[in-house]
């Protein structure tokens, strides 16, 4: 039985679905015990660490917001 | 086994309930009440831009300024790990940002803007948005 065509707009919808994911089962992957690498949270926790890291990551949340919220 | 992310002082998150469940509730009140009211503005309106602004160049400036907590630096490996992830999300967002300029090449933000364009879903988007910044803050 033939479906609806896959359209651009929804191979894109899925590309982005795919990355959210990757992200997802990475972290998920990460807070295993014999994981060799950090969940997102404490690797950006760690990025706080120094100001330029701050700097980049506070200018990063706030672009997003005027993005998506107020552009 | 050495968890070495690990903070080596103590924080907020090792006080005791008693004193800790107050300030997370204020605080989460807070940001409840705040996404409440910033959802009535709409997109690409002077208010929405005050919205995002009043909560976020104070966050900003709080939390580039604020001491940072005492967390042990966390290994290449994880970093490459995620900037490796980002970047493949920035190509792919920065790809249908430079093609075709129509509906059926959307990017993110214009994927999200059927949601965005109603209240709850507004509430939803300053919830993670404020939240998350909030998140950040604490660390």
């Amino acid at each position: 039985m033939a479906g609806d065509p896959v359209t651009a707009r929804t191979a894109i919808a899925a590309g982005f679905a795919a990355l959210a994911a990757l992200v997802i089962a990475a972290d998920l992957m990460a807070r295993r015990g014999e994981s060799r690498f950090r969940p997102l949270g404490a690797t950006l926790a760690g990025a706080l660490r120094t100001r330029s890291g701050r700097i980049a990551v506070f200018a990063a949340w706030l672009w997003l917001g005027w993005h998506f919220l107020a552009r | 086994m050495l968890d070495m992310d690990r903070p080596a002082v103590a924080t907020v998150g090792d006080w005791p309930r008693r004193m800790r469940w107050p300030r997370v509730t204020a605080i989460a009140g807070a940001v409840v009440a705040y996404a409440l009211i910033a959802a009535v503005c709409r997109p690409l309106t002077d208010g929405a831009l005050f919205a995002v602004g009043a909560a976020g160049l104070p966050l900003l400036c709080r939390g580039v300024w604020r001491r940072p907590r005492a967390t042990c630096p966390v290994a290449m490996r994880s970093i490459a790990v995620w900037l490796s992830i980002g970047v493949v999300a920035g190509i792919y967002e920065l790809g249908l940002r430079l093609g075709p300029n129509d509906v059926n090449h959307p990017t993110l933000s214009t994927l999200a803007d059927p949601v965005l364009g109603t209240y709850p879903g507004r509430v939803g988007g300053y919830l993670l948005w404020i939240g998350f910044g909030v998140w950040l803050v604490t660390r």
